[in-house]
């Protein structure tokens, strides 16, 4: 490393101190650098956030399941009466401790996340098998339960979970 | 003595060099400051996603095994709540199972001998809430977990939800 001494009285040599394109050099690999480290990190906070979201949104997708078997559970009449392809949204009584669905939305979950569910006829062939057409089975329903959920960096986000459920108490 | 122009540096070499220097510092305080941030940010979400999850399946695996829930041994619709059900284990022995929020800590009991505490150490359980549902054809429990973590700026509070049916009430 050389090692310059700004008031030396000997001549200046050429190879005295830096030249300003080399300490522009020398600043632009370290800003470079920098932003390099500093983005990796922010990606990194942005999926570490994700990934708690994910998280709480797998649990609200299996709540979402399981509330809409208690409806089930509690009279398939219930489940037989929705309109079929529309979204409804599921809403806690705490004064009844019952689950409902309903057309009306409701305020997102904790002012994030917003869960819909959706049911569609289910058809099957001649061996009984689940099939995209054939006769209609009123006795099953599939059911999809979406959450979506708006991010920071990634707009809004979706997951859902999709199942058969039957008419099995009667 | 006659003045030479490679001797030295000038006042505006000077405030250039202060002005480059001045601007690359900032950028790298500036980044580790970023960067130290999201460090225990990514740190927090990591332990709330840990402990809530954790306490999350393990809370639901054993109300999705269990038979009933002994309403008069447990804390309903109000945190700090506690659920006692009765369960049977791997050798179809009947045995109780209660998970109860104490100070902060959720504790998991089997047949009244402590197992643990769910969840990890840096973090704070400021909210459990079970809300007994019952239908036509069984029981389901819905879950309210609150986990906070605080831990020198990050003041980070998270909810989990989850309603899991009683697969030995059908």
């Amino acid at each position: 490393m050389y090692i310059y001494y700004p008031f030396r009285k000997k001549k200046h040599s050429y190879k005295q101190g830096f030249s300003l394109v080399e300490v522009l050099v020398a600043c632009f690999i370290i800003t470079l650098t920098i932003i390099a480290v500093t983005s990796a990190t922010t990606k990194g906070i942005q999926l570490s956030a994700q990934a708690l979201r994910q998280t709480q949104v797998n649990f609200l997708l299996e709540e979402g399941a399981e509330a809409v078997k208690t409806i089930r559970d509690a009279n398939w009449g219930t489940i037989a009466a929705l309109t079929l392809d529309t979204p409804y949204y599921l809403s806690y009584s705490t004064s009844t401790n019952t689950w409902s669905l309903s057309t009306t939305t409701i305020p997102a979950i904790d002012s994030i996340f917003t869960r819909t569910v959706t049911f569609s006829s289910v058809y099957r062939d001649t061996n009984d098998d689940i099939q995209s057409s054939g006769t209609l089975d009123s006795r099953t329903i599939k059911v999809t339960v979406t959450t979506s959920w708006a991010t920071s960096s990634n707009g809004t986000l979706s997951k859902n979970l999709q199942f058969y459920m039957s008419d099995i108490f009667n | 003595m006659k003045f030479s122009s490679q001797k030295g540096y000038s006042v505006v070499e000077i405030l250039v060099y202060l002005a480059i220097f001045t601007a690359v510092s900032v950028l790298v305080i500036n980044s580790y400051i970023v960067m130290m941030g999201s460090f225990s940010a990514t740190r927090s979400n990591r332990d709330i996603l840990e402990s809530g999850s954790t306490i999350m399946e393990r809370v639901s695996r054993e109300i999705r095994q269990a038979k009933n829930i002994d309403v008069t041994n447990s804390t309903l619709n109000a945190s700090a709540g506690a659920l006692q059900l009765n369960t049977t284990d791997a050798n179809n022995v009947a045995r109780t199972a209660k998970v109860v929020l104490v100070n902060g800590v959720v504790n998991l009991y089997s047949d009244g001998v402590l197992v643990g505490a769910l969840g990890g150490q840096n973090i704070n359980t400021t909210s459990l809430i079970f809300r007994r549902i019952v239908t036509t054809n069984g029981e389901a429990v819905k879950i309210e977990l609150t986990i906070q973590n605080t831990r020198g700026k990050i003041n980070q509070t998270e909810n989990f939800y989850d309603t899991i049916i009683l697969r030995g009430s059908y």
